[in-house]
């Protein structure tokens, strides 16, 4: 999100034509210009590219059935484009991805797992959160007609827990939150007292400050966060107010400063706000592969399945693709197109010969990939609902799995949950990777059990999916540094004669699925563009 | 779950105790069975066991109280009747579709229009996730439940004299406020202007915290970047290929965030009762009451207007006249009554009980509120703004704006909650009548939606005060009233129980009258049993 200097100043440019608007034309003139800027909607979807007027009988080879694969397909048929599309997988979504019971997964290396899921029970592997201002997947969900539903990211009622704080025991997000947020307000109030703020608060200020303190931080009448009604109107009270008689409710003991902060598990308060995990959220109703298989369904005919690409070549005119069957590597074909656009992992993609651009090239070859494993564990009961009042949204730790998240579906359920029991990027997942499946199962289940004792009575069956042995990704997402993206980016995104690459990897929302879908956009609103003045 | 001095520091102890010799599992289920894994003052559903054959209890009021009684007591073998003014199940757990009519004390008749598949909640419309109570009947009832999403980061904070106006999203109030907080705090702490309060050890960790709690960048300056821009959004996201760069966006300063009083509806957005998650009836709050009064069946009599309680040594009678066109008094006789009648109702009934009792009844101020329920013809918030579900406050009389909490992405239409005001605001509101008031909360929510005029189609308003069956929205117990008065309210008065929000420490939820319910059930069936 680092901005350059010459978009800062665009956007300074744009502010004052705003602020121009706004000192003429009034606030709803204000309104509407910024809605036509773009700016009352910080997204750079603006709605399906407008494709128009294509060449009858022009033809484009999309390689990969995911989400920017199938982006790129659906728009491109609809203007008109003749598309076919190859997949490397039996089913269309790639990482969009959900495991039902009855399906089977084979990492590399050979092990095969089996979901013995339930029926109605599923795990996501992949992504599972639509932010609401991820407006391109959410434009296709709807026109895919795929239900969505709330997804609730923040529980203030799930637990925070530390092997290091608190003996063990964990904490609930609530008391952690309003401890932080608590100690932080009374310091501060104490140095409205002081001198220390004299310089940078007037004295008219220092005073709604006390108050906004005060309020915010639930102190009490003379600004200590302590014991009381107020800590405990945030914190939760240790019992709650009832009816009639012996209703008294208890008040809750904060945490002292001192205890709270060397807890570390204020870690969670802060990046629990981050742009991509504020409420609302969403979710289709089923799992997040209900996309990819709506896609799937719309595109029928036009996707060929379980095609391994194994090589990519072009010349003045087309673009032709060498692939096998990829469950037996037999059967060589090939497809031409007049172009060709690539969806394919650049860490898969950096092993198929192509005959582009060494600039391109480099680029594919230069990009690392994210380390991710995700666990989903099915249990009998959804004790996390029925005995720690638990609905939805997540538990944090310290530990190797890092977190715990919740169903957040079919809240209130007497039958079955799949809870996700392990979801970690980098070294832990690498380490990971490198045990069996089972191992990584049984290794979820210790951690979890540190703050679920019911884990083990209540466990019946996992699936645990270490991205870097996917055979058709190596890896969670293309993980790009400052540097390599000022070297390499804009030499991944260009068009290289007749090929152009879309994706996540090749998008700066990297690992969500939103970069996949305006990658592809972008990059086929500018070979459409080619086409038009070739 | 904290330290107590007296009785609770036991059982600390206690739990210590057997965690260190048998185990976490022996530790959860004795926690379980201490009840400190819940902290609900609600401890299930009530185990009356068998009553005496024979013994019938009146109850009063088909509202929430009142059928939690009456469906206990059922269970329990009791005879229950139960004698409800409205001609429908619920009380103030209520909503209102296309086709109903309600009319107010003083004025004509509403008839709603609503469109088939909107509705309105005058009433309750939250469940918090710890009101165990409510949560057990709505599942009890088969009543679905579903999420609704109260805190949306995306909805506006709007005040007339800050901004010139101009809504700011929720997200970069909280992220600016919070920055702001953290950008000074380290300024103190690095003056050293806290070294009495904070240990030399802490002042490390309280800094990393502060830095990363506040996107602070590395000076600990909260200012326009990535970081801060991660919180309070961006002015342009990053998006594919070669789309332009992501632009950060420009925090306020402290200064007009301060004067604004912005900040207030962050620090209470997280009170307890508002923290997610929350749930919501499918298909407005209303369904629960509908569904108690299924489950009741003909146990309920309806349209009957309460004029007159009167008890003796060996049972109560209620005297009532039909609602609708009053006529001749009947009456209706049983061993025990149950009254759920709002204090404000009750206290201009005669009823024969002892002065402590009356004194408290009619001692009890209820609230003022208001809701005006605004139904659009496209959901606008949605399409335009990008606000699905949650809240947007202001400044203005109206004080929120709330969004519908289901059907997210429907091309339909939607209902907004246009004004929801309490006190002296709602009082104003309430001497308008409901055109006024629907043109006043259209005025208002113009500002921050322009397109309310284009869009609207009708609306509905509901002041409590003028609700003939409640004259207001809910008790409001002074601290003082409280001390005095509580005790007296709750007790059981001869043959006669009070239940009730009012008659609980959680009022106005409804959480408060399922609670005081149980409770008050539980007592009288003691007696009834010791008798």
């Amino acid at each position: 999100m680092a901005g350059n200097a010459k978009t800062e100043k665009a956007a300074m440019n744009r502010r004052s034509l705003l602020r121009m608007i706004g000192t003429l034309a009034g606030s709803t003139a204000m309104y509407n210009a910024m809605a036509e800027l773009g700016f009352a909607k910080p997204s750079t979807f603006t709605g399906p590219p407008k494709l128009s007027a294509v060449k009858p009988g022009t033809s484009v080879l999309v390689l990969g059935a995911g989400i920017a694969g199938m982006v790129a397909a659906l728009e491109l048929r609809d203007a008109g484009y003749r598309v076919q599309v190859l997949e490397y997988n039996n089913r269309p979504g790639g990482r969009n991805w959900t495991l039902y019971g009855g399906d089977t997964y084979t990492e590399l290396g050979g092990v095969t797992q089996q979901a013995k899921f339930d029926p109605g029970q599923y795990f996501n592997p992949g992504p599972w959160r639509l932010p609401y201002h991820h407006r391109g997947m959410l434009h296709y969900a709807s026109r895919l007609n795929v239900p969505l539903e709330p997804f609730a990211q923040h529980n203030y009622n799930g637990y925070v827990h530390s092997t290091d704080a608190y003996g063990g025991k964990p904490r609930r997000f609530r008391e952690v939150q309003a401890d932080f947020h608590g100690h932080v307000a009374e310091l501060l109030a104490k140095c409205t007292q002081t001198s220390a703020l004299d310089q940078t608060v007037t004295k008219e200020d220092k005073e709604i400050l006390v108050e906004a303190l005060r309020t915010w931080g639930a102190l009490d009448g003379d600004l200590r966060y302590k014991k009381g009604r107020e800590s405990s109107s945030r914190r939760g009270p240790a019992v709650d107010s009832g009816g009639g008689l012996n209703s008294v409710p208890v008040f809750s003991e904060p945490d002292k400063l001192s205890g709270v902060l060397n807890s570390r598990l204020w870690h969670t308060i802060g990046w629990g706000h981050d742009f991509e995990y504020q409420s609302p959220i969403f979710q289709p109703k089923g799992g997040m592969g209900r996309i990819g298989q709506a896609f799937g369904a719309e595109l029928a005919g036009l996707i060929q399945y379980n095609c391994k690409v194994t090589d990519i070549r072009q010349d003045a005119k087309s673009v032709t693709v060498t692939y096998s069957d990829a469950r037996t590597g037999k059967g060589v074909r090939h497809a031409t197109a007049d172009w060709c656009v690539c969806t394919i992992p650049a860490s898969i993609l950096s092993q198929i010969p192509m005959n582009v651009g060494r600039k391109m090239r480099a680029a594919i070859d230069h990009l690392p990939y994210m380390a991710s494993m995700k666990i989903g564990l099915q249990f009998k009961r959804r004790f996390w609902e029925q005995d720690d009042e638990i609905y939805g949204g997540m538990s944090f730790t310290n530990q190797p799995n890092a977190m715990i998240a919740y169903p957040t579906w079919d809240f209130f359920s007497k039958g079955k949950g799949v809870v996700l029991g392990a979801y970690v990027f980098g070294a832990p997942a690498l380490m990971a990777a490198a045990k069996s499946p089972q191992q990584r199962i049984e290794d979820a289940l210790e951690y979890g059990s540190k703050i679920h004792p019911q884990y083990r009575r209540e466990f019946e069956s996992g699936v645990a999916v270490a991205w870097h042995r996917v055979p058709w990704t190596l890896g969670c997402s293309g993980d790009w540094t400052e540097q390599g993206r000022a070297e390499h980016y804009d030499n991944l995104c260009a068009i290289d004669g007749r090929i152009v690459l879309a994706g996540e990897h090749a998008s700066r929302l990297p690992v969500w699925q939103e970069g996949s879908v305006t990658s592809a956009i972008d990059a086929i609103t500018r070979v459409h563009k080619r086409i038009m003045g070739a | 779950m904290g330290k107590q001095r007296n009785q609770p520091v036991s059982r600390r102890s206690l739990l210590t105790m057997i965690g260190t010799v048998a185990g976490s599992t022996a530790m959860y289920n004795a926690m379980t069975q201490l009840g400190l894994a819940q902290e609900s003052g609600y401890a299930g559903a009530p185990r009356l066991g068998a009553t005496r054959p024979g013994t019938s209890v009146l109850i009063l009021g088909a509202g929430i109280a009142g059928m939690v009684a009456a469906l206990e007591l059922r269970d329990a073998g009791y005879q229950v009747q139960l004698l409800e003014y409205n001609d429908r199940p619920g009380g103030r757990n209520w909503t209102l579709y296309g086709g109903d009519t309600y009319t107010e004390l003083g004025s004509a008749p509403q008839h709603i229009q609503f469109s088939e598949g909107q509705y309105f909640n005058p009433g309750p419309w939250r469940i918090p996730y710890h009101h165990y109570g409510i949560l057990h009947y709505a599942n009890r009832l088969k009543v679905p439940l579903e999420p609704m999403n109260l805190l949306n980061f995306n909805a506006y904070l709007h005040h007339t004299d800050a901004f010139d106006g101009k809504p700011r999203r929720y997200r970069e109030v909280q992220a600016d406020f919070h920055g702001h907080v953290a950008e000074l705090l380290s300024k103190c702490t690095r003056q050293n202007a806290l070294d009495q309060a904070v240990s030399r050890e802490d002042r490390e960790m309280l800094l990393e915290a502060l830095r990363g709690w506040g996107a602070l960048d590395a000076d600990y300056r909260y200012v326009k970047g990535a970081i801060s821009s991660e919180r309070r959004g961006p002015l342009l996201d990053g998006g594919g290929g070669l789309a332009p760069r992501p632009v950060c966006s420009e925090p306020d300063p402290l200064e007009p965030l301060l004067r604004a009083k912005l900040w207030r509806t962050i620090g209470w957005g997280q009170d307890y009762e508002y923290q997610t998650p929350l749930f919501q009836a499918k298909g407005g709050m209303g369904q629960i009451g509908k569904a108690f009064g299924a489950a009741l069946g003909n146990l309920i009599h309806y349209n009957a207007k309460v004029i007159d309680i009167r008890q003796d040594a060996a049972s109560v009678t209620a005297s009532y006249v039909d609602s609708r066109k009053g006529g001749a008094p009947r009456t209706m006789r049983a061993d025990w009554c149950v009254c759920t009648i709002p204090a404000s109702i009750l206290s201009q009934i005669p009823m024969n009980v002892s002065g402590k009792m009356r004194a408290a009844i009619d001692q009890l101020p209820y609230t003022a509120n208001l809701k005006t329920g605004l139904q659009f013809r496209r959901r606008f918030w949605e399409q335009d703004d990008r606000i699905y579900g949650g809240v947007s406050y202001t400044n203005q009389p109206n004080a929120m704006i709330i969004y519908p909490m289901s059907d997210y992405f429907s091309e339909g239409r939607g209902i907004l909650v246009g004004a929801y005001v309490r006190g002296e605001t709602a009082l104003a509101g309430s001497a308008r009548t409901p055109d006024e008031r629907i043109e006043h909360a259209l005025a208002y929510g113009a500002k921050i939606h322009p397109q309310y005029r284009q869009e609207f189609e009708c609306g509905a308003s509901v002041a409590w005060h003028r609700v003939p069956w409640a004259l207001g929205c809910s008790a409001q117990w002074s601290e003082e009233g409280r001390q005095t008065h509580y005790d007296n309210l709750c007790a059981l008065d001869g043959r006669i129980i009070l239940a009730g929000e009012h008659v609980s420490r959680l009022g106005t939820w409804q959480e408060g009258a399922v609670t005081s319910a149980t409770d008050a059930i539980i007592r009288l069936h003691q007696r009834v049993m010791s008798a």
